[in-house]
Formats: C-alpha cells, sequence, structure tokens
C-alpha cells in the first residue's frame, strides 16, 4: 500500500510536471485556417507545374491537364527526353561551374571587406561605408556595366559574371553586423596569443559564422543558378551557357519550334517538357537548402567565452 | 592557440596571389591574334534553341577554318528581350559583332536605324561585288533593294522571304464529313459551319467539349491579330493597313468595312462557336487545345506548326483519323476574301562599321559566298554529306541512307544557322518539309499544303516593314485591344455611335498624325 501511495506521487508528480495542453481558442483556429489557406496558394502552383510534368501525351486529349492525376499514370517521358540531350547536361555543369566559382569568390570578397569594416579603428572606414552605400542606393544600369566589363576585357568569360556583382552591399552589412556581435574579447585573447588578424579571421571568427556564411551563400548560390540575364548579356561562347539560358530557350520553344520544320521536342506534350525542364532546373537548390538550413538553427557561441 | 607555421602562411599568400593572377590572366585570355586567321564573329538567332548550342567541335566551324583561313566565332542570341538588350548593349559600347542578323522584336525595330545613324553599321555597297554569285542569287530584288536603302546606301543584305505565305485557314476536313458539311464559302456559310462544329458534336464522343474556331490574340500589334485575318480580309481589309487607296494607306480601323468585321466575330462570340479563351490564351495553349484536345474545327495557323511530320505526330497520335485541309478565306459582301497579309522581307544580315574598318570586309564577303552556295550551303543548312544527308538521283538533299537525318532531333544542334542561308529553291523546299504518311495510311506533303495555301488570295504589304512605330505605340496597341475586345465581348454595346467613339478616341493618341508621318516616309522611300 504505501509502495501504491509511492507511485501515485510519483505519477502525480509526473502529472504535474506535464504541461498543460492549452485549448485553441477562435482565434488559433483562425490562424491555422489563414496559414492553410497560404500553404495551398503556394504548393498547388508547384504541384501543378510537377503534374504537368508527369503528364503523358494520351491522356492530354481528355481534357489538358488534371491537377489530380494518380501516380500510376504517371509518364517519365518528359524527364527521359530532357535529360537524354547533351545540351541540358552541359548547361547543367556550365551552371554548377558558374554557381560555385561565383559563390566562393562572393564569399571571400564579402567576408574579408565586412571583418575589415568591423574595425572602428580602420583608416578611411567611414569613406569606404559611405562610397560602398552609394552604390547600394544609386545604380549605373546596364549600358556603363557592360562598357566597364567589355573594357576590361572579360566578355565571354565567367569573371564579368561574377565580379561586377562580387559583392552584394546588403549581404556585406549583414555580415559586418554578424562579425560586430562576436565578443572582442575572443579577438583579444587570441591577439594575447599572437595570432595575426588572419588568423583570428581563420581560426575563430569564421568558425563562429557558419550560420551567416552559408545563409549568404546560398542567397549567392540562388542568384547565380537563376540568372539568366547576364550570361545571355555577357557570355558569347556557345560552351559556357548556362542552364536558365537553355530553360528560357525551351519555354519559349514552345512559341517557336512550331514554326521550323523539324520540332525537336516532340515525343511528349509540349507542356510536359517545359515543366520537366524547370523542375530539373530547381532540383539542385531544393536538395542544398534543407542540409544547409540546420546550420541556421544551430547556436552560435556555444561554450566560447564565459563572462 | 596554435601558431601558423610558416608553411601554411605560404599557401595563405600563394592562394591569395592566385586569385588575382586569375583575375589578370581573364583580362588577357580574350586578345586576338594578329597573325594567322581572320577572326569573325557571328551573332544570330538559333534555329531552334531548345535543343542547344552546337557541340564544341562543331564541323562547320572547322571547315570554315581550314577552307576560308576564317576564326568564326558564332553566338546564338535568344529571341525576345534579352536578345534585344544584348545587342543594344553592345552597340552602346561600339563593341557590335562582325556579321550578324538583326532580328528584333517590334518595340525595338527603329533600334537599328538608330545604329546607322549613330555611324555603327557599314553601307554594304562594297561587298556587292566581292561576291557576286550571292548578290545576283540573294541580294538583287529591287524590292529588297529599296528596303536595305537608308539616305542612298544600303546598310542591310537583304534577301526576300521563301515562304511568305505561312499562314492558312485550315478546317477539320473529318468533321464536315461526318456531319455532312461542304466547306465554308461566305460569311454565312463560315457561322453556319461554326455552328454544327460546336453543337452537333462532330467529333462523335457524346460530349460537348468542340468550338466551331479557335483563335488567340496578336499581342504588340494593332488590332487582333492573324487569328481573325480571314474574317478582316472578306472586307478587303486583312492587315493592320488598308492599302486600298492607290498612293496612300491608312489604318484599316478607319474603314466602314472594319466594323462590320467586328460585328462578325461578335456574332461568333454571341452565338458561342468561338473558344471564349480567345482573349487571353497563349501560342502553347492555343496549340495544346488544336493538337493535344482536338477542340477546334477551324483556325488560322501556320502550315508547317499544322503539318510537318514532327508537328503533326502529336495531333496524329491523339487523332489518327483527323484531318486538316486549308480552307479558302470567306466571301465577303462585296466580293473580297483574303487570307491575310505578307511580306516579302527575308533573312537580313548587317556589318558592323568596326569590322569594315578593321579591313574584315574581304573575310565577311568570302565566308557569305561560301555558305550561301556550294559545300558552305550544304554544310550550314544540312550538315555533313553521308552522315546527316544524302543526294537522289536528281541531285536534290534527302535524308534516305543518312545516318543522323538532318531533321532528326539528334542532328538539331549542328544547323542552327540553316535559317541564314536557305535559298528557298522548291528542291530545297521539298527536301526541309518532306512528306510522310500518318498513322491511317494518308499522305501529308507538307510544301503541297503550303503551295495550295500560297495560291489562295493574300494582300502584298512588304512596304509596311518600313513603317516606324508610333512614339507611344504601347499606348495605341493597348487602347484598341482592349476597345475590340470589349465590343466583341459585350463588355461595351456595339452600336455606330460606340464605334464612332472608339475611333474619335485614337485622335487622342496622336494617331493622325503618326499615319500622316508614315505617308510621308512610304512616299519619300517610293514605296506609295
Amino acid at each position: 500500500m504505501d509502495q501504491s501511495i509511492q507511485v501515485e506521487s510519483t505519477v502525480n508528480r509526473k502529472r504535474v510536471s506535464r504541461p498543460r495542453k492549452r485549448k485553441l481558442e477562435v482565434f488559433d483556429w483562425g490562424v491555422l485556417a489563414f496559414l492553410l489557406i497560404v500553404l495551398l496558394i503556394t504548393f498547388i502552383p508547384l504541384w501543378y507545374v510537377v503534374i504537368i510534368s508527369f503528364t503523358p501525351l494520351q491522356l492530354t486529349k481528355a481534357g489538358g491537364y488534371n491537377l489530380f492525376l494518380p501516380p500510376t499514370q504517371w509518364s517519365f517521358e518528359a524527364y527521359r527526353q530532357m535529360l537524354s540531350q547533351d545540351a541540358f547536361a552541359h548547361a547543367f555543369f556550365n551552371s554548377v561551374v558558374l554557381t560555385v566559382s561565383g559563390v566562393t569568390v562572393n564569399l571571400i570578397l564579402t567576408t574579408l571587406t565586412a571583418y575589415a569594416l568591423t574595425f572602428k579603428g580602420l583608416p578611411g572606414r567611414n569613406i569606404f561605408l559611405t562610397l560602398i552605400i552609394f552604390t547600394f542606393l544609386f545604380n549605373v544600369g546596364l549600358i556603363p556595366t557592360y562598357m566597364v566589363v567589355k573594357n576590361l576585357n572579360l566578355l565571354d568569360n565567367y569573371l564579368a559574371i561574377i565580379l561586377p556583382g562580387g559583392i552584394n552591399v546588403y549581404y556585406l552589412l549583414v555580415m559586418k553586423v554578424f562579425f560586430q556581435n562576436i565578443p572582442a574579447s575572443l579577438r583579444e585573447s587570441a591577439l594575447i596569443d599572437g595570432a595575426n588578424e588572419l588568423q583570428i579571421l581563420w581560426n575563430i571568427i569564421l568558425p563562429l559564422s557558419k550560420p551567416i556564411l552559408l545563409a549568404i551563400g546560398l542567397f549567392y548560390g540562388v542568384f547565380y543558378w537563376n540568372d539568366f540575364f547576364n550570361p545571355i548579356l555577357y557570355l558569347n561562347s556557345g560552351d559556357l551557357t548556362p542552364l536558365p539560358v537553355l530553360l528560357y530557350n525551351i519555354l519559349n520553344a514552345g512559341n517557336m519550334n512550331d514554326y521550323v520544320q523539324d520540332n525537336a521536342l516532340y515525343t511528349a506534350p509540349v507542356q510536359a517538357l517545359k515543366m520537366a525542364a524547370v523542375i530539373l532546373a530547381m532540383l539542385p537548390m531544393l536538395f542544398v537548402y534543407p542540409w544547409i538550413q540546420r546550420y541556421f538553427t544551430k547556436g552560435v557561441l556555444i561554450g566560447s567565452v564565459k563572462e | 592557440m596554435k601558431i601558423a607555421t610558416t608553411a601554411q602562411r605560404l599557401a595563405l599568400w600563394s592562394c591569395l596571389a592566385a586569385l588575382l593572377l586569375s583575375l589578370f590572366i581573364a583580362a588577357c585570355s580574350n586578345n586576338t591574334s594578329s597573325n594567322g586567321p581572320v577572326d569573325l564573329t557571328l551573332w544570330a538567332n538559333p534555329a531552334a534553341g531548345e535543343v542547344g548550342n552546337p557541340p564544341s567541335n562543331w564541323f562547320f566551324l572547322k571547315e570554315v577554318k581550314d577552307k576560308l583561313n576564317i576564326n568564326l566565332h558564332v553566338t546564338l542570341i535568344p529571341y525576345g528581350d534579352p536578345g534585344d538588350a544584348k545587342f543594344n548593349a553592345a552597340a552602346a559600347a561600339n563593341n557590335l559583332p562582325d556579321l550578324f542578323a538583326p532580328n528584333f522584336s517590334t518595340t525595338n525595330s527603329d533600334a537599328f536605324l538608330k545604329w546607322v545613324r549613330g555611324g555603327l553599321i557599314a553601307p554594304v555597297d562594297s561587298l556587292y561585288a566581292m561576291m557576286p554569285q550571292s548578290t545576283k542569287a540573294r541580294y538583287s530584288d529591287s524590292q529588297m533593294q529599296k528596303l536595305a536603302l537608308i539616305n542612298g546606301k544600303h546598310y542591310i543584305l537583304q534577301q526576300k522571304a521563301g515562304l511568305t505565305t505561312r499562314l492558312g485557314l485550315f478546317v477539320r476536313k473529318d468533321w464536315l464529313d461526318k456531319l455532312g458539311l461542304q466547306p465554308p464559302k461566305t460569311l454565312a456559310d463560315f457561322l453556319n459551319v461554326a455552328k454544327a462544329f460546336t453543337f452537333n458534336d462532330p467529333d462523335g464522343d457524346g460530349k460537348k467539349d468542340t468550338y466551331g474556331f479557335g483563335a488567340s490574340t496578336g499581342v504588340g500589334q494593332i488590332g487582333l491579330g492573324s487569328s481573325f485575318g480571314p474574317l478582316f480580309g472578306a472586307f478587303g481589309l486583312p492587315g493592320i493597313w488598308n492599302y486600298n487607296t492607290p498612293g496612300k494607306i491608312n489604318l484599316s480601323l478607319y474603314d466602314p468595312g472594319y466594323l462590320q468585321a467586328v460585328e462578325i466575330i461578335k456574332s461568333l462570340q454571341d452565338a458561342k462557336v468561338i473558344d471564349p479563351a480567345w482573349t487571353t490564351i497563349s501560342g502553347a495553349d492555343m496549340t495544346a487545345a488544336w493538337k493535344q484536345q482536338g477542340k477546334y474545327g477551324m483556325m488560322v495557323q501556320d502550315f508547317c506548326a499544322t503539318l510537318c511530320q514532327a508537328n503533326y505526330s502529336q495531333f496524329d497520335t491523339n487523332f489518327p483519323k483527323g484531318e486538316w485541309e486549308p480552307l479558302a478565306p470567306p466571301v465577303g459582301p462585296s466580293g473580297q476574301s483574303f487570307v491575310g497579309t505578307y511580306t516579302n522581307v527575308g533573312t537580313r544580315m548587317a556589318v558592323s562599321q568596326k569590322a569594315l574598318n578593321g579591313g574584315k570586309g574581304p573575310a565577311i564577303a568570302k565566308f557569305l559566298e561560301w555558305a550561301n552556295s556550294g559545300d558552305g550551303y550544304y554544310l550550314a543548312c544540312f550538315g555533313q554529306k553521308s552522315v546527316n544527308y544524302t543526294l537522289d538521283a536528281q541531285g536534290n538533299v534527302t535524308g534516305t541512307g543518312a545516318s543522323v537525318p538532318f531533321y532528326s532531333h539528334d542532328a538539331a544542334p549542328i544547323n542552327q544557322l540553316r535559317a541564314l542561308f536557305y535559298n528557298n529553291s522548291q528542291a530545297e523546299l521539298k527536301s526541309r518539309y518532306n512528306d510522310f504518311t500518318t498513322k491511317d495510311g494518308r499522305t501529308i506533303s507538307p510544301i503541297n499544303i503550303y503551295n495550295m495555301v500560297h495560291g489562295l488570295p493574300w494582300q502584298d504589304q512588304t512596304s509596311s516593314f518600313e513603317i516606324q512605330p508610333a512614339p507611344n505605340q504601347t499606348d495605341i496597341n493597348t487602347y484598341v485591344d482592349q476597345g475590340l475586345v470589349q465590343f466583341i465581348t459585350g463588355q461595351k454595346p456595339l452600336t455606330q455611335d460606340t464605334w464612332n467613339a472608339f475611333i474619335s478616341g485614337l485622335d487622342a493618341l496622336g494617331v493622325p498624325d503618326w499615319v500622316t508621318q508614315t505617308n510621308q516616309t512610304l512616299k519619300s522611300e517610293g514605296f506609295l
């Protein structure tokens, strides 16, 4: 009997320690309903794109594309045709090269500049900041930028796309603020140990800055992956054509290639081919983002300084 | 704290040095050699942009280098605004390519004139003598020479178009046969056949899922576009411009017949025999509607988009008994009929002043002479002999016996420049638009279909190519297109008074001044 009382006490203590479930109010239901609507508005167009890409040619006869096409009727013909094109694989590779090199260069330049600007004692710091923010507010436009790139002999080179946008001022300022929030005592202790600034940056600041580096790296990566206008503008050689340019041509093909005698894409519905191209172009970013997202939620400065 | 070693420090500085060196190398990487082959840059739209660029070891470039001692650098420019932006940026930086095919969207049609006035484009008169064969075969048409003339000099190598009347009015012959109907001859016939196609289940599936007429509106121009050309043609007004008065042109809108044509279209709308999506449907969706869903009984469409083998295959798969045939345009109350309008303007090539100043004129002429005829013509338009084409007993090009026929999917990347160098002879057209057999055993000859369409009434409006857009062209287009759609769909009542008010609205947009200026321009250039 004593044991049962003890157990009951234990049970009661456990019951007391569990948080009570909050009853959902009408407001909560309203918020849920609103978020559900937003989810549907966001998800349905994406789902429609996926469905179109899997719709076989025969089914388009019945009435076009059906949002509720069962997976048993899905056709991979559009994907097969898209992936069998050498041009698609080549453009995909070019996009990977451009994105990786662009992100690398941009992160190096942005990080070095942001770190330097965290030092209030930097000679001319205010002038540098003013000039940098000036470029943030005022854009010279397409023609002067093209002329500068051309005069630097950078045309038909990936550097023509990477260097003009080498530092995004907004990301620079975000990174600068992040570096400023790292306790100065970390740097001071490293200086006492005899480290120079580059060593401090490499060994202390950057390891603590993984979330911001990955976030800004992702933003740069998405920019380069999706950029089609700058490659069209600055690249002349077909060997360098990245995926967005090919995708642009594919998406416009429905208006163009019906007028040529040999339509190169005809074993799947034209819309399915276009949507398959869109999905294939999206996939790398969809795979990368969840991998990076876990770094956003990790804590910063864990066990670094106890003050 | 681990102190960096000398090796680590060295590694870090090496990386920085490599980064700086790569920038330097990149900056110096595009210098052309002053010895050896002549470097020529050629910019043009691709024949089929969706299949990508030619391979890096493209045989065409190798042949140009071996036979002509020219390093040809080809850039395929996408259609649309991005391509125009590339041209505009290059022009602003005086970096136009040596040779290019200006093919601007409507909004940029005056860009080329600005470049001529800015001294960026070279007169091509000096090139004619250097390429006698090409000049005789392609650049000597008097009408085309007139188009290329600006201030007394020719600034364009202007060819005459081979296929000028591509759009045709087509009807589902199988539906006519099933319903026991004759092809419509008059506007009244047209409406009756459209009603039968809409309400009498011509496809026999028991559903009301067909329309008598399918159309889409044109974009970037005044009026409803070529889909409705035959209906306006029944009143002698098949195009934007009214050429019916000798020595003078006017907007077709101002003619009383235009209102009558709009009333005819409204009657189609009111009878619900036209797909109501016509006001907003895109070209791709309209293609899906007739090709994959078989919704339309009559439509205006490109002959190749309808009946070339690759384009027809989807329709053939879904509707093996389906049959499209050209239809003569309906005859109007005054006995007039036109399918639409056409121009003779074909391929255009321009040379930059920078190229001529650099002494590249002879190289350009040599390249064009080679590519327009002989080996270069076959390489550019069809590919390699025995690989991509063979010659039949009459010496005509065919894909029979070729390992990768020129019209196949795999060959598409290697003849992306074909549109620049086609000569449009009957033999070539027969090769390009090959006959084929449908799933139910019928033989379709696209080029015969084209010849049938070409033999129907058309109106030559070649000189309209010279008409410059109004400064507020977009506003005019929007005003007219919106007004017409509102009248036809019933959003606005269509009476003589409301129509007169609509036409009066054009005055506020400066249209009369634009028409006056247009007449002056065409008169001064000898087209009126």
